[in-house]
């Protein structure tokens, strides 16, 4: 039984609550009927200083007529004295004698006298005069043990009602706290099986249970993508992979087979070659990725101006994108300067050119334009290709995703994956959108803050740099 | 008699229900019939025509003579009291000795 969790709990909770209210009757009683007992002891206390002082005023003579006096006129028939001598005679006082029980000074001793032939209960306490005469002061406490008695009952009745209500309450606590642990275990045991699909069932009562069912069924709905992704990306290493290996095995064999010179047969080496360097390219672009998303390089970042850098870029596609018979045009602030990594955001934006080159029809225009807006960096791919169907934006970005239109372009369909990660290292984004027509991929990152700007709205002031057209034989990343 | 215990743990082991089994009790003196006839004495002799006084020696007198002793020893200390606060408050006294029987214990 020590090992169920829901028991302790309940215990737990019967522990504070049976504390809770055992400090709760304390105060009630230290507020009622401790009250009370101070009042009656602090009444003696005065009393008999009242006493001892008019002892040292006048004696014993003037005490023992103190004391018959306040006899007298004790409308509340509830003040005890006694008053002996030396050898312990009766001086005054109305106890007639002195109780034996009351030995010590300083302590307060509870007597039971009569009362008109009714018992009750006295509190008094002894003080020691000079000469060996002893004073004895003391109040009949009958009331207040007629109030005390009534208190107990009432704080005992309501102990039991709380003791009740502590059970009712553990038994709650611990039934609730069974059925919410069984859910959640029935549900990892079903994972556990192999069976992805079973969620915990939420009460719809919004409550902490709710919650953490919910981010425990987001945390299962994460895994089922990810085992997804790895299994797509799984299938889609071994489908891609297939067909050049497959092609380059196919060459070396029919080499070996039919060449008819050194020359066919070193021809066909060659090929087979460049086709199991494109196998090698996918991999090196898959531990790219990887390398990428670990975040290792964020250690490695710098102050970098984007804007040379896009000028650059600009510089090197404007050949290729000549050659396609394209016009690729720049726009960019003087300064972009952004905390990154260069080389990363190189191939990001290489990666973007590529594609718009790759998918632009011969005498179309691309557009590469950067600017800050609402201290992000904004970079921009505008090309007047045929895009990409809205459908298929959203897992354009996946490893190896190949839309209908790129079917039959060279291609590894990690170009895009690749950005992706990078704008990621950089706690940015890549968001793709209809350029109508075309495509516009946009790479957000957050700015670096200006001096003496507040890094507000900066919108590219310099003309945009002229382009080049031309052809491109790049491979395809789309 | 017993040594007044702390008062929350005396209600946790005693409570009330015990003074039955205490040892013998003393009897106050306050409470005697002789007590109640020297508190009468003590009024009658002040000779007060306080109609409050008054009314209330002769409610005590005649409460100790049917033997409700306390009840009148409560009352006569009342009237005892308002002497003393009209003497303290320059009030002349009196005119008229209070005639009563004095009042002696019941058989």
């Amino acid at each position: 039984m020590i090992r169920s969790a829901s028991l302790r709990f309940a215990a737990l909770f019967g522990v504070v609550f049976a504390l809770s209210a055992i400090a709760l009757v304390g105060f009630l009683w230290f507020s009622t009927a401790g009250l009370l007992d101070r009042q009656v002891e602090a009444a003696i206390n005065a009393d008999a200083q009242g006493l001892v002082e008019r002892w040292s005023e006048g004696g014993i003579p003037a005490l023992l007529l103190t004391i018959q006096e306040r006899m007298n006129e004790n409308v509340d028939d509830d003040a005890i004295y006694e008053i002996t001598d030396p050898i312990g005679n009766n001086l005054g006082g109305n106890m007639g004698r002195w109780p034996q029980a009351v030995t010590s000074q300083g302590v307060f001793y509870e007597l039971t006298v009569l009362r008109a032939d009714t018992r009750s209960l006295a509190e008094v306490r002894r003080y020691d005069l000079p000469g060996g005469f002893r004073l004895l002061v003391g109040r009949d406490v009958r009331g207040r043990v007629e109030l005390r008695r009534l208190l107990t009952n009432a704080l005992f009745s309501s102990m039991l009602v709380v003791t009740g209500l502590g059970a009712v309450g553990a038994f709650v606590i611990r039934n609730l706290f069974r059925r919410m642990v069984a859910e959640v275990s029935a549900t990892a045991d079903a994972i556990a099986g192999g069976d992805l699909t079973p969620r915990v069932r939420r009460s719809g009562r919004g409550d902490e249970f709710d919650r953490m069912a919910e981010s425990i069924n987001t945390m299962l709905e994460r895994i089922a993508r990810l085992m997804d992704g790895v299994r797509q990306v799984s299938n889609a290493i071994a489908h891609d992979l297939r067909t050049p290996i497959t092609r380059a095995r196919a060459r070396l064999e029919d080499a070996a087979t039919h060449a008819r010179s050194e020359a066919e047969l070193r021809a066909a080496v060659e090929r087979a070659v460049t086709d199991l360097d494109g196998v090698t390219a996918v991999f090196q672009a898959l531990m790219r990725i990887a390398e990428i998303e670990v975040g290792a390089r964020r250690s490695a970042f710098a102050e970098v101006d984007l804007g040379p850098l896009l000028a650059d870029l600009t510089e090197l596609y404007g050949v290729l994108a000549e050659e396609h018979g394209l016009t690729l045009t720049l726009a960019v602030p003087d300064t972009l300067t952004i905390l990154g990594d260069r080389d990363m955001l190189q191939q990001a934006v290489a990666n973007l050119l590529d594609n718009a080159i790759k998918f632009s029809p011969p005498g179309g225009a691309i557009r590469l334009e950067a600017a800050v807006i609402d201290r992000h960096v904004r970079i921009a791919v505008a090309d007047r290709g045929p895009g990409i169907p809205e459908a298929d934006r959203a897992r354009a970005i996946e490893r190896f995703f190949r839309g209908e239109q790129a079917r039959h372009t060279p291609g590894s369909g990690l170009g895009l994956a690749l950005v992706q990660a990078v704008a990621s290292l950089h706690e940015g984004s890549l968001v793709l959108a209809d350029a109508g027509p075309g495509l516009r991929a946009t790479i957000t990152l957050p700015a670096m803050p200006q001096k003496g700007s507040g890094g507000h709205m900066n919108i590219p002031s310099s003309a945009p740099h002229p382009a080049e057209s031309g052809t491109v034989a790049h491979a395809a990343h789309r | 008699m017993m040594r007044r215990a702390p008062p929350f743990l005396f209600w946790l082991l005693v409570a009330t229900p015990a003074l039955a089994d205490d040892p013998p009790s003393f009897a106050l003196t306050t409470d005697t019939p002789q007590y109640c006839a020297q508190l009468a004495k003590q009024v009658s002799d002040k000779h007060s025509q306080i109609p409050d006084v008054q009314r209330l020696f002769d409610e005590g007198h005649d409460m100790c003579e049917r033997g409700q002793i306390r009840g009148g020893i409560r009352r006569l200390r009342r009237a005892l009291v308002i002497l003393h606060h009209h003497r303290a408050a320059g009030t002349p006294p009196v005119k008229a000795p209070v005639a009563k029987a004095p009042v002696v214990a019941p058989k």
